[in-house]
């Protein structure tokens, strides 16, 4: 839905962010046993590094932050950083959906504009890809209406 | 037609309508209102596919749009606004069925903020108990002491003659002056001042001892101990400030750990071991 330099962007910015949270994980986490993160050991696919209920933390995803932590230090990456990397991008997952499953897509304004946000500007790029097929966002929101199931129960607001 | 009502025209392009939705969850997000969907069905002007929109919502919305609640607009105000807030909660909805929340960087992180956000406010808003922050205060007392401090009188000197000659006459002379301010000052301080080796015989000394001449590879020393206060432990209802901080910036990580490690037992995790430690050797 985005453009070629706008997925580059979003990707940087994802690793950074990543990272970020990361770092703030660490600092808070600092005592957590290395091996308290999991339950289950498995062989998962070639692509893939871990599950998290059924979301997969993709290899590449964590080879880009362990490439991050080794920039960052003279010494050799070891297991236990190896261990430690996984565990943060285990633990951001959780967060993740710990948000997603409490709503706050909704209810909480920050994540609430960056998804309206992001959904628009999906369409917007739909919208000028389809060569005037989709007329605008007016026309978008009519065919989502259409299959909504939209119930008014307050008197003045009936359409 | 009021003044709010130009505002809510429904968009005629895409462009506009992209600004007006933007527009409304701009002002929306700097607000501190609670957004919460716990409201009771009698609240609910409309649902959309079973999400219900509250009178809290349009209220917080025509708060921020017009400054005024929404009582004070009229009907065709009211219906402006909850169109748009179903317009929104579209949006929403197709977000979450195309997945975007959980593929998108930018809405990833903001997750991820916005629940450690919630789990520290959850901590912060508890207020605290005098017998918790007694326990705590007496676990942690000596975060809260007073240091050692030394008040303390340090000379150099570029020849060794000088120095034995003040040490012999218990007298500095009158162009020398102290490399350390009058004030005492703790162990940390005096090492920034004079280094560790010099820093390490200051706090040997007993009260009025001076050193004989210390020959250091920048010049030669002569220090001189006023006074030594000894570390005290304030009692707790002069440090309590400090105690409710410091109780405040460990509980804090201490409920994100707590609920890191309670998403961690409810989850289903499995990790490819194999893949962990093959990684990175390259």
């Amino acid at each position: 839905m985005n453009s070629a330099g706008n997925q580059t962007s979003l990707r940087t910015l994802a690793l950074g962010a990543l990272l970020g949270i990361s770092i703030a994980l660490a600092v808070v986490l600092g005592n957590v046993s290395a091996n308290s993160w999991t339950n289950s050991n498995q062989r998962l696919s070639a692509s893939v590094i871990a599950k998290v209920n059924s979301t997969e933390v993709r290899l590449l995803e964590y080879q880009r932050a362990l490439k991050m932590l080794a920039d960052d230090r003279r010494d050799a990456i070891t297991d236990l950083d190896r261990e430690l990397v996984l565990q943060r991008l285990i633990d951001e997952e959780l967060l993740i959906q710990q948000g997603i499953n409490a709503g706050l897509v909704r209810t909480d304004m920050a994540v609430r504009t960056v998804v309206l946000q992001s959904i628009l500007a999906g369409i917007m790029t739909e919208i000028e890809a389809s060569d005037g097929q989709e007329q605008s966002l007016e026309d978008y929101l009519t065919r989502l209406k259409a299959t909504a199931d939209i119930q008014w129960t307050a008197d003045w607001g009936k359409p | 037609m009021s003044a709010v009502a130009p505002i809510f025209q429904y968009p005629l392009n895409a462009g506009r309508a992209l600004i007006a939705l933007a527009g409304l969850s701009i002002t929306l997000i700097s607000s501190d209102l609670d957004f919460k969907s716990k409201a009771a069905a009698d609240n609910v002007l409309v649902s959309v596919n079973q999400q219900p929109i509250t009178v809290q919502k349009l209220n917080f919305a025509a708060q921020r749009i017009t400054g005024s609640s929404a009582e004070k607009l009229n009907a065709e105000q009211k219906n402006t606004i909850v169109k748009l807030l179903i317009d929104e909660e579209l949006l929403l909805q197709r977000a979450e069925l195309l997945g975007i929340a959980s593929a998108d960087p930018g809405i990833r992180k903001a997750l991820a903020r916005a629940v450690i956000s919630q789990t520290v406010t959850e901590f912060l808003d508890r207020p605290i108990d005098d017998q918790q922050l007694q326990t705590f205060y007496l676990e942690y007392r000596d975060l809260f002491a007073q240091p050692l401090r030394l008040e303390l009188q340090a000379y150099k000197f570029e020849r060794m003659e000088q120095a034995q000659q003040a040490f012999a006459s218990a007298e500095i002379p009158a162009d020398q002056r102290s490399l350390l301010p009058a004030s005492a000052l703790p162990a940390h301080m005096l090492r920034r001042y004079l280094g560790n080796p010099l820093a390490d015989i200051a706090l040997n000394l007993t009260e009025g001892e001076t050193t004989a001449p210390i020959q250091r590879p920048d010049g030669i020393y002569l220090l001189h101990l006023i006074a030594k206060q000894p570390e005290q432990i304030s009692p707790l209802t002069e440090v309590r400030p400090q105690v409710e901080a410091e109780y405040r910036r460990r509980g804090r990580d201490m409920a994100l750990q707590t609920r890191l490690v309670t998403l961690r037992q409810q989850a289903q995790i499995a990790v490819d071991s194999d893949q962990l430690l093959g990684v990175g050797d390259e």
